[in-house]
C-alpha cells in the first residue's frame, strides 16, 4: 500500500471520527405519536404528548424501539452481576468459557504485583475489553483466590460489577408493561435497533469481542421474534442500518478494513434477510454492493418508503491532499428505482451552516420531508429536503447532548432545551420540548412537557 | 475510416469480439485497402503472442513488491540465526513439553512469563459482506468496468461505422 495513501486514509479516518460522537437515542415516540418511551440506565418510563408520565416500568432499560403496531417494543435491558455465581447463571456458555479461560491464563502469569490496575491486566489480553475483565475478576475472587496475591484481590474491593445486556421484547398497553424473555445476551451494549415492517425480525448492532486476528469490531445481528433465532449477519458494519419499506432487505455500510475504524473506505450493501412473509430466511443470500463511500462506525443509513436511501458520508474527490479533505460531512440520497445515481441533499451554499453539527445522527420526519440534525452541544436544526434550506430550532448550547432529536409527528419535533427558572430567573433547567410546524409553514413556540416530572424521572433523560 | 478505429476493430477481431456482420464489413474494407494488410497482420500477430504468453485460462500473478522481498530477506536472515540455535531450542522445547504435559495432568495452570494469553473467541461463522464490500473497490472490478465501458464504446463506434458503410454500399448499388 502506498505510503501517501496510508497517510490520507489516516487523516480521513481521523476526521470521520472527529466529526462524530456518541449520541444516544433515549426518547422514542410510538408510530401513532400517542406514547413516548424514555429510557436510560435508571429505567423505562412512558409519557403522552401532554407530559403525563408513568411509573418506572422496567429497570436498567437502556434503549427502546417501537414496533409498527405501537404496542410492542424492542428493549435493551442490562443486569448488574456482582458474583461469579450470578455470572455463571446468566451469561451464555461461550462467554462463561471465555471468562474462565482468561482467568486461568491470568493465574498462570508469574508477575501479578501491578495488577491492582485493570490496564496492567488487560495488557496481557488484548482481546478482552475492560467490561469483560470485571467478570474475569469475579471468577478469580470467588473461585480461585488461592492462586492470586491477596493484596491484589483486596485492592479490587468488594464492588466488582459486571453488566450483561439483553435484547428483549416488551408490550405496553397504555397502563401496564410486560417484558418478554431475553432473545440475545452480550457483555456489549446494543447501539441501534430497527424493526422490520411486518414486525417479525429485529435488526440490531452491537460491538463484537474479537480475537487476536480481528480485534473488537462492530457487529450486525438479526433476531427472529417468533422463532427466537438470532443470526450474526456481519461484522465491521456501521452502527445504523435500516430496513427497506417492505421489511425484507437490510441496507448497511460495511468497512473494507480489518477493523471498523482502521479504514475510511466502506461499501453500502443491500442484503435480503426476510422472505415476502416477513420471516427470517434460513439461507441468507450474499449482499449486493450499491455504492462506495467514505465511512466510519457512525455512518447512518435510513430508507425512505419510496425506495430512496439516505446516508451520511464525506464528499471527497480522489486523489486528495490533506488540506482538501472537507471539514463537514454531507447527506446523500441514492435512488435505486431510477438511474442509480447519488445526489447531495445539502446544497453547497448551505453547507457552511452545518459546521459543528453531527450529520451522522440525522432523523428523518415520518413524511420524509424534513431531517433533524443535532450537534454535540444540544443545538438542533432542521433541513427541508425539497428546498435544501435549514431552520435552526434551537440555537443555544445546552451542554452534552442527552438524546438525538426525535420526530413525534411529521410536523412535530421533540428535543431537549434549557429553560431559565428560579425566583430570580438565574437558574436553568433542561426540559423535553415539543415544537410543531404551523399551517402557514412556520415553527410554533416550543412547548415543555417535562416541567412537573419528579427528580427521579428527570434523571432518566435530562440530568 | 480513421486509423484509430481501424486498429480498434482489428484488435477486437483478433480477440474474437467482433460480430459476424462487422467482420464482413471489415474484411470488405481491407479488400478495398490492401495497404492496411500489414497493419492487420501486425495486430493479429501481437494478440497471438500476448495470448500465448498470458495463457488466459490461468490467473496472472504479479511480481512481488520490493517490500515483500525486503521482508522475505529479513525472515531468511532471522531463520539462519534461529537455525544456529536450533539444537539448543529443540532441547528446551522438549523440556517445556514434558513440563506442560505434567502440569496438564495435574489440572493446574502453569506459571509462565508469557506476555499475552492466547484465546480465540468461539463464535458462529459469519457469511457477511466483507468480500462484497471489498470487491466494490477491487482492481478486478475496476478492470471489468473499464473493459465493459470500452466494449460499449467500441460497439457504439462500430454501429456508427456500420451505418456509414451500409450507406456507401447502398450508394454503390451493392445493397
Amino acid at each position: 500500500m502506498n505510503k501517501k495513501f496510508i497517510v490520507i486514509s489516516t487523516i480521513i479516518a481521523g476526521v470521520c471520527l472527529f466529526l462524530v460522537g456518541c449520541h444516544p437515542k433515549t426518547i422514542t415516540w410510538s408510530p401513532d405519536g400517542q406514547w413516548a418511551a424514555f429510557c436510560n440506565d435508571y429505567g423505562l418510563y412512558f409519557t403522552d404528548g401532554q407530559g403525563e408520565i408513568s411509573s418506572r416500568m422496567a429497570e436498567k432499560a437502556y434503549r427502546a424501539e417501537w414496533f409498527s403496531d405501537g404496542k410492542r417494543l424492542a428493549i435493551e435491558q442490562f443486569v448488574t452481576l456482582t458474583s461469579w455465581q450470578q455470572v455463571q447463571n446468566t451469561v451464555s456458555e461461550d462467554y462463561r468459557d471465555k471468562f474462565i479461560q482468561c482467568a486461568e491464563g491470568l493465574l498462570a502469569v508469574k508477575n501479578k504485583r501491578d495488577w491492582d490496575e485493570k490496564t496492567n491486566m488487560l495488557e496481557h489480553m488484548n482481546f478482552l475489553d475492560e467490561d469483560e475483565l470485571d467478570a474475569v475478576q469475579l471468577y478469580i475472587r470467588d473461585m480461585a483466590s488461592g492462586g492470586f496475591p491477596k493484596d491484589v484481590i483486596a485492592s479490587w474491593g468488594d464492588s466488582i460489577e459486571f453488566d450483561y445486556h439483553f435484547l428483549r421484547i416488551g408490550t405496553w398497553d397504555g397502563a401496564t408493561f410486560t417484558m418478554g424473555e431475553p432473545l440475545w445476551g452480550s457483555p456489549e451494549r446494543i447501539w441501534d435497533m430497527r424493526i422490520s415492517a411486518k414486525g417479525h425480525v429485529v435488526a440490531f448492532t452491537s460491538a463484537f469481542p474479537g480475537d487476536f486476528d480481528e480485534g473488537t469490531s462492530s457487529s450486525l445481528w438479526a433476531a427472529d421474534v417468533e422463532t427466537k433465532e438470532v443470526v450474526l449477519l456481519d461484522k465491521n458494519s456501521s452502527l445504523y442500518p435500516d430496513w427497506d419499506a417492505a421489511g425484507t432487505r437490510l441496507f448497511y455500510v460495511r468497512s473494507i478494513g480489518k477493523e471498523s475504524s482502521d479504514n475510511p473506505l466502506g461499501t453500502l450493501l443491500s442484503r435480503q434477510i426476510c422472505g415476502q412473509d416477513g420471516n427470517l430466511l434460513s439461507d441468507l443470500p450474499e449482499p449486493q454492493s450499491l455504492a462506495g463511500l467514505v465511512a466510519g462506525e457512525f455512518t447512518k443509513v435510513r430508507c425512505l418508503p419510496d425506495g430512496r436511501i439516505v446516508f451520511s458520508s464525506m464528499e471527497v474527490t480522489l486523489p486528495v491532499i490533506g488540506k482538501d479533505i472537507p471539514e463537514q460531512k454531507q447527506l446523500f440520497v441514492l435512488d435505486l428505482q431510477r438511474q442509480s445515481t447519488i445526489t447531495r441533499l445539502i446544497p453547497r451554499s448551505e453547507q457552511s451552516k452545518t459546521e459543528g453539527y453531527s450529520l451522522d445522527h440525522f432523523e428523518i420526519s415520518p413524511d420524509q420531508k424534513q431531517i433533524s440534525i443535532p450537534d454535540d452541544e444540544g443545538r438542533v436544526m432542521v433541513l427541508t429536503i425539497a428546498t435544501g434550506e435549514f431552520v435552526v430550532l434551537q440555537a443555544q448550547k445546552v451542554g452534552d447532548i442527552r438524546t438525538v432529536p426525535v420526530w413525534r409527528y411529521p410536523d412535530e419535533l421533540c428535543y431537549i432545551d434549557e429553560l431559565k427558572g428560579g425566583l430570580l430567573g438565574d437558574k436553568t433547567r433542561k426540559e423535553i420540548m415539543l415544537r410543531k410546524v404551523t399551517p402557514d409553514g412556520e415553527w410554533s413556540d416550543p412547548r415543555a412537557i417535562s416541567k412537573d416530572w419528579s427528580k427521579e424521572v428527570r434523571q432518566v433523560v435530562l440530568d | 475510416m480513421n486509423r484509430d478505429l481501424l486498429e480498434q476493430l482489428l484488435m477486437d477481431q483478433a480477440l474474437n469480439e467482433l460480430s459476424p456482420e462487422s467482420t464482413a464489413l471489415l474484411d470488405a474494407y481491407l479488400g478495398d485497402h490492401p495497404e492496411m494488410h500489414s497493419l492487420a497482420d501486425s495486430i493479429r500477430e501481437t494478440v497471438a503472442i500476448g495470448e500465448r504468453a498470458v495463457h488466459a485460462e490461468l490467473p496472472t500473478r504479479l511480481p512481488p513488491l520490493p517490500k515483500e522481498k525486503l521482508f522475505s530477506h529479513k525472515r531468511t536472515a532471522r531463520w539462519s540465526m534461529t537455525a544456529r540455535w536450533g539444537s539448543v531450542a529443540a532441547s528446551l522445547i522438549i523440556g517445556f513439553g514434558l513440563g506442560i504435559s505434567a502440569t496438564l495432568l495435574q489440572n493446574k495452570p502453569s506459571q509462565t512469563d508469557s506476555d499475552t494469553i492466547a484465546y480465540h473467541v468461539q463464535s458462529q461463522p459469519v457469511s457477511g459482506g466483507l468480500e462484497t464490500a471489498r470487491a466494490f473497490w477491487s482492481s478486478q472490478t475496476y478492470m471489468d468496468r473499464y473493459q465493459k465501458n470500452r466494449k460499449d464504446r467500441t460497439q457504439r463506434n462500430e454501429n456508427t461505422e456500420l451505418q456509414k458503410q451500409i450507406q456507401q454500399f447502398k450508394k454503390r448499388g451493392l445493397l
